[in-house]
């Protein structure tokens, strides 16, 4: 009896550490996200964008659950159409997708287990994938296919904040269409330097630095209501 | 330069490339003369000005004004010169009064107000100096030029045909203040005109230029007093006359029916008249005339 | 000197044509900022449609920084234009109407007459400046709020902050006002070459426009002489709203334009010298 009882602790140990499903540890990432029911904090954005050269930008971010997102700035300020929670906010149901393991990969040093999914419902979600920490219950890195935006990679780091998975960092990959511009509009600069930008292959890569999260506050719905300027 | 010499020329000349119009022109003007400077157009006397007032170069020759190079001690001696070169132009779009602000400020001693506007009523301005000066006729313009030329009490006053465009009575006001300011004022005045009769009776000095040569300089009085006059009369009987004054040193010449010229020196004149009273021919006018003028004639159809 | 320089400066006071420039600067100006505070977003859209295929955009473009930046684009000809309708009639007006001997004849030396009127032309220059600053600078923030400026180069945006502007646009019109002072030191020299009071102001403009358009052409031909037209170098302004600043090439035009300055000042003091005042 005891050694039976020693065995199914065995395996409930290990099925919680190995033996989670796919589902089941998107679910996990997501009820430890979930505790998160809204944040504030001070926002340092970098951009490297095709075709535009501009200086980093300061401002704060708004987020409310499931995915409501904002980011205002002083100046003008470039952010990625597809909200970065949408994702997740799509995998709060677990009968809506279905989630299939695609490996091991190490991220920055870390073991991530690299799942597929697969939205079972009309949406507009297409695919993701998703790099997890799964001891940390963290997505280091994703990858997210929408019918309206694309697909946006994303990148978070972790460090003070990882207890409410809340990144110091993330850096936001996206496809940039290279627009044109009148020439007869246009400014010739004589200038021998190019634009900066390290992505020629019309990839815009956004960099944020948060800090000065503020969990769990009122905050005021104007806020993801009120018309951009643009 | 001799004492005495305001301005002292000497082989002065001023070529445009193989044209002189101004060529070895030597003279001196005293200190306190009036200076007649004579010319036909284009004889030189502009240019010769032109040089004096530094408007334009010298090819040759050296010009001394106060004992000094006016180059070289620009700022003192144009600071005692006063002038009016060809014609006088001011700022068009101010005032007669406002240009001479504008000069007046631009003078090396403080100028006054009270000065301006004296200077004004001694031209014949007033009344009329706030006027823009686009709207002056070219007589007053003319005596703003004067004014402009006098306003800073200049020791020296150049005038370049001063009285083109006055009227007789502007003419008669001009004589009066070059005289003034000669005879009360001890200024040194060079000036040229075309108006031989003004120049005879205001000038001191004279230096008649062709080609720009200096042909003839001295004393007016010393240059005209071995001239004979022409003397014209206007008489009761033209033909008694010319019997009395058949000698051909008189040249006589009958205008119409009542007047005659006679050539004859200034001490013959009375002997004449008391010859023709006292032969019974009544004598209603006589004028003495272009003394001057035949002087200059003479001078410049002699070379 | 300071007599003489006054003089001047009430010379250029009070002569009609010297508010020209200040009308039309004004006037310019005003229309721009009526155009842009009426379809200003409208004409800005091209940007932000191209964007906003990818992009939700913070911040407004349409404010008085960049405002002002498309006025100062837009009086690029004009500018030497209503400089050189003073500078180019500083001694050839004179001569033109007589006036000149009223000053020759004066107990100043060529010399100071001339520099006199070369800082009379500088202060006119400066303050003609100053109020393109106030309408354009000044009167569009007021007008259009601050905010970043959006360079619009030929192949990228570059978008500069709102506290990083002011000293570029001041730095900016102070590189305008040497541009500027090689178009009055060129249109003096011109002007101490003739007796034409139109002529300097003429050909001051038909050789800006000539080196205008000879600087933008794109022939091989041209390219060797393009470093030598003060018309190339006048423009550096513009560079001054790039990041990052191309310093090299800042000081290099702005050296090009002092030795042009000194060029043409030196020959007018030759030229003014040995000129003879026939007139």
């Amino acid at each position: 009896m005891k050694h039976k009882i020693l065995l199914y602790i065995l395996l409930a140990l290990s099925s919680a550490v190995v033996g989670q499903t796919p589902n089941q540890l998107i679910m996990n990432v997501n009820s430890k996200f979930g505790k998160v029911q809204n944040y504030s904090a001070l926002i340092n954005m970098v951009f490297d964008i095709p075709g535009v050269t501009m200086q980093p930008v300061n401002g704060k971010v708004y987020y409310k659950k499931p995915n409501k997102f904002r980011i205002k700035s002083k100046g003008i300020a470039f952010v990625p159409k597809q909200n970065p929670y949408l994702a997740m906010a799509n995998l709060s149901d677990s009968s809506s997708f279905v989630a299939v393991e695609a490996g091991r990969e190490i991220v920055r040093g870390i073991q991530c287990r690299v799942i597929n999914v697969i939205p079972n419902v009309q949406g507009d979600l297409v695919l993701g994938k998703f790099w997890v920490d799964p001891k940390g219950l963290l997505i280091l890195k994703s990858q997210v296919t929408t019918k309206t935006n694309g697909t946006i990679n994303l990148e978070n780091y972790f460090s003070k904040n990882a207890s409410q998975a809340l990144p110091d960092k993330m850096i936001i990959s996206i496809d940039v269409a290279k627009f044109k511009l009148p020439k007869a509009l246009t400014v010739d600069i004589n200038s021998k330097a190019k634009a900066k930008s390290k992505s020629d292959r019309g990839t815009g890569i956004i960099q944020m630095n948060f800090s000065n999260y503020l969990v769990n506050a009122k905050i005021d719905e104007k806020v993801f209501s009120e018309k951009l300027a643009n | 330069m001799s004492e005495g010499n305001v301005i002292s020329i000497k082989s002065l000349t001023k070529k445009y490339g193989d044209f002189a119009a101004v060529d070895s022109l030597s003279l001196q003007v005293g200190k306190g003369k009036i200076f007649g400077l004579l010319g036909h157009n284009g004889a030189g006397k502009s240019t010769t000005m032109r040089m004096l007032m530094s408007l334009i170069k010298p090819t040759e020759g050296k010009i001394e004004i106060f004992g000094s190079d006016p180059v070289r001690d620009h700022k003192i001696v144009y600071s005692k010169i006063g002038s009016i070169i060809e014609r006088p132009d001011f700022y068009s779009w101010l005032s007669g009064l406002k240009n001479l602000e504008l000069l007046a400020g631009l003078s090396q001693r403080k100028i006054s107000r009270q000065k301006i506007n004296e200077t004004i009523d001694l031209v014949g301005l007033t009344g009329r100096e706030k006027d823009l000066v686009s709207k002056y006729s070219h007589g007053m313009k003319q005596r703003l030029g004067l004014a402009q030329a006098v306003l800073h009490d200049p020791d020296l006053i150049i005038l370049d045909e001063p009285t083109t465009g006055l009227d007789p009575q502007g003419i008669i006001d001009f004589r009066n203040l070059m005289i003034y300011f000669s005879k009360e004022q001890g200024k040194t005045i060079l000036l040229s005109s075309h108006l031989l009769s003004e120049v005879e009776i205001i000038a001191d000095d004279l230096c008649i230029i062709d080609k720009g040569k200096n042909i003839v300089q001295g004393s007016v009085k010393s240059l005209l007093s071995n001239e004979s006059l022409v003397s014209q009369f206007k008489v009761d009987n033209i033909g008694l006359a010319k019997e009395l004054l058949m000698d051909p040193k008189y040249q006589f010449t009958p205008f119409g029916e009542s007047e005659f010229e006679i050539l004859v020196s200034d001490i013959d004149i009375p002997p004449i008249i008391k010859l023709l009273v006292d032969r019974g021919v009544n004598i209603y006018e006589i004028v003495s005339k272009r003394k001057l003028e035949d002087f200059f004639l003479k001078m410049t159809t002699q070379g | 000197m300071n007599r003489l320089i006054k003089a001047e400066l009430i010379k250029i006071a009070t002569k009609p044509r010297s508010y020209i420039g200040f009308i039309a600067v004004a006037a310019i100006v005003l229309l721009i900022e009526f155009a842009m505070y009426a379809d200003g977003k409208e004409y800005l859209s091209f940007i932000t449609q191209a964007l906003e295929q990818t992009f939700i955009i913070e911040g407004d473009f349409l404010n008085g920084n960049l405002v002002c930046f498309i006025i100062l684009q837009t009086l690029i000809i004009q500018m030497p234009l209503m400089v050189a309708l003073v500078t180019g009639d500083l001694i050839s007006g004179e001569m033109a109407n007589g006036t000149i001997r009223l000053l020759v004849t004066r107990p100043f030396s060529r010399n100071q007459i001339l520099t006199a009127k070369i800082i009379a032309g500088s202060i006119y220059t400066f303050l003609l400046l100053l109020w393109l600053g106030i309408f354009a600078l000044v009167f569009g923030l007021l007008i259009f709020g601050d905010g970043d400026l959006t360079v619009i180069k030929s192949d990228a945006l570059v978008i500069i902050q709102s506290g990083d502007t002011l000293w570029r646009f001041l730095l900016a019109f102070g590189v305008a006002f040497i541009s500027l002072t090689v178009v009055s030191s060129f249109s003096l020299l011109l002007s101490c070459l003739t007796d034409n009071s139109i002529g300097p102001i003429i050909t001051t403009m038909a050789v800006i426009i000539l080196f205008t358009i000879i600087g933008t052409l794109q022939v091989p031909v041209f390219e060797n002489i393009k470093m030598f037209l003060f018309t190339t170098h006048m423009i550096v302004w513009r560079n001054l709203f790039d990041n990052p600043l191309d310093l090299e090439l800042m000081y290099t035009s702005l050296g090009i334009m002092v030795l042009y300055i000194i060029g043409f000042t030196a020959a007018s003091y030759i030229i003014f010298n040995k000129k003879d005042i026939l007139n």
